[in-house]
């Protein structure tokens, strides 16, 4: 059994993505030639350097309040990110943990935690955040709340699986004969072997997190201008589609440019890491 | 066969007050009630009243009592901008949003399991890889930019079709095509995975060793097979479509009960968003269940489970 002959590619290609644009959200004020909130409205709506009329002063032109494009984009990296990452851990903390406990011990806990998934599973999750984010605000706090709580479920039900099957080997019961709490036996004899199938689903959450991000922006809902995010700068160029396209079409660009990254990578890991999913020849 | 949908059935209560509490809980806890409901200018006599009116003043246990029984009754409260009840504007703009989603889900299906059946039977071709690899571009697609690429392309380059609107069928064709978009990967690659699944059965060896024709044996023995975990990502793809609905509405101006929601939040119209979020759930909820029963009629592994 050897990984899919793309893994490597996968891996290699989708990591320098990721490594890339996560570089430029972390050094942005080193690389962002302009203030991204300072406006000059003598200068609205510069096209970029390849158009006509467009000079390198501002690389991807200008928007409607004469803000530099490129630096905007630039800052904007670090809101897509930093809600992804940390959404992605507090679902994957929340969910691992409540499936394996629903999975070692059957009875009230895995009837509650599991129909509990089912309840939530089948709420519509763009919906609970519209909702949320209605009533709250948009701020980096709230959204990571509402995407990473809104996104348990899936860790849960793969841990739970996981674990149901991992709960007869030997080396478990062995522990649980030893007189092993049950916080012990997950941290030392179940996590680890979960560790590969939730670095794979991780992985690719943080692709779903980080489009839903940049839709709520989108929609208005995500942390307000004037702060650069992918999403906004997205809905702001929307309006000026006909004189400005390049705004909404760089933002668009930046959004499919890491989400494409990061699931070539999560893609090229479950190659590697996940048994199922290798070919069977 | 009638036990597992009754029993079901019997589960779609606790999922609906499983939402109430959720919608109920962000609504109570997470701002003060009264400065949702009451505009900016409410005086403190007003603020009291409301607080009376909305059992504010009793505990939280009662309060979402009340709550439960008031949306048993389909009572969402009034709408603050168009002062009428708010579930009715609700209902009012289902049409549209099923008119999309229905559309869309047809061009999905359609496209996707087409494709994914050719590339499941030319496995590991030239057409295989460009499609896997296309479905993940598809997959990191922002649905919202898709559709502005479209409108670009189709409504202000070409002028083919308008940029928004509501009404005739040249309207419903970029909505549906970027709702569509948003979804046929996944059916791509699930029918690809399903139908290589199937492909390694023994039944179908068996099958080509009689010297039946291949392209018989794929309709009559694999497809048959393979169609329920299509089904199940159907069920599942609903809800994702209805929700992703609320994007693809805001971007064309399409009048459902997503640009509803949308507008009622920027107008602050709490009871219109409730009773939206609501609709939309239930709709979903429905959706599953339907394809649950059907998934076990046709799979008698499911319902013996």
């Amino acid at each position: 059994m050897r990984p899919g002959i793309g893994a490597d590619l996968k891996l290699w290609c989708g990591g320098a993505v990721i490594a890339a644009i996560v570089a430029v959200a972390i050094f942005a004020p080193y690389l962002a030639p302009y203030d991204p909130m300072q406006q000059n409205l003598m200068l609205r709506l510069k096209p970029p350097a390849w158009d006509d009329g467009g000079s390198t002063a501002h690389l991807l032109g200008t928007d409607n309040y004469g803000r530099d494009l490129l630096s905007r984009l630039i800052f904007g990296s670090r809101i897509s990110i930093l809600v992804g990452l940390a959404a992605m851990l507090l679902s994957c903390i929340i969910g691992s943990f409540l499936g394996m406990s629903a999975g070692l011990r059957s009875g009230r806990v895995e009837q509650v935690v599991m129909r509990l998934a089912d309840a939530h599973l089948a709420l519509p999750e763009v919906l609970l955040a519209v909702l949320v984010v209605a009533a709250v605000g948009g701020s980096v706090l709230n959204l990571v709340l509402v995407l990473g709580i809104s996104g348990w479920m899936v860790y849960a039900r793969i841990s739970y699986s996981q674990t149901r099957s991992l709960r007869e080997r030997p080396y478990v019961e062995a522990a649980r004969s030893f007189g092993a709490t049950g916080l012990s036996i997950i941290w030392l004899h179940i996590l680890p072997q979960l560790v590969p199938v939730l670095t794979v689903l991780s992985t690719l959450q943080v692709a779903r997190v980080i489009l839903q991000e940049t839709a709520l922006s989108f929609l208005g809902l995500g942390v307000p201008p004037p702060a650069p995010t992918w999403g906004n700068i997205l809905a702001e160029g929307r309006d000026r589609l006909l004189i400005a396209p390049w705004i909404a079409n760089l933002a668009g660009l930046a959004i499919i440019l890491l989400v494409w990254g990061i699931n070539m990578f999560g893609n090229g890991l479950r190659d590697r890491l996940d048994p199922r999913s290798r070919p069977v020849n | 066969m009638l036990r597992y949908i009754v029993r079901r059935i019997a589960l779609l209560p606790v999922t609906f007050a499983f939402l109430a509490l959720v919608v109920f809980l962000t609504l109570r806890l997470t701002a003060d009630p009264v400065s949702l409901f009451l505009d900016i200018n409410g005086t403190p006599e007003q603020a009291a009243e409301l607080r009376r009116t909305m059992n504010l003043d009793r505990p939280l246990p009662v309060q979402f009592a009340l709550f439960l029984v008031d949306i048993i009754n389909g009572d969402f409260g009034r709408s603050m901008v168009f002062s009428e009840p708010a579930l009715p504007l609700v209902l009012q703009r289902v049409v549209p949003t099923l008119e999309l989603v229905a559309a869309s889900m047809l061009v999905a299906v359609g496209i996707g399991f087409m494709l994914g059946l050719y590339c499941a039977a030319r496995r590991d071709g030239v057409a295989d890889f460009v499609v896997s690899s296309l479905a993940i571009v598809g997959q990191s697609m922002p649905s919202f930019w898709l559709g502005i690429l479209l409108i670009q392309l189709f409504a202000l380059y070409l002028g083919w079709l308008p940029t928004s609107g509501y009404g005739e069928w040249a309207n419903l064709v970029l909505p549906a095509l970027t709702l569509a978009a948003f979804q046929f990967p996944n059916f791509v690659l699930v029918t690809r995975t399903s139908i290589l699944d199937v492909l390694g059965e023994q039944f179908v060896t068996t099958a080509r060793s009689k010297g039946i024709r291949e392209r018989l044996v794929l309709f009559r023995h694999v497809v048959p097979n393979a169609i329920a975990p299509i089904l199940t990502l159907l069920g599942l793809q609903l809800g994702v479509l209805i929700g992703g609905s609320i994007i693809t509405e805001t971007v064309f101006a399409w009048p459902g009960v997503g640009r509803l929601i949308i507008s009622s939040i920027f107008q602050r119209d709490i009871p219109v968003v409730m009773a939206g979020v609501f609709v939309m759930s239930a709709a979903i909820m429905l959706c599953n269940l339907a394809v649950d029963v059907a998934l076990s009629v046709i799979d008698p592994r499911i319902r013996m489970n």
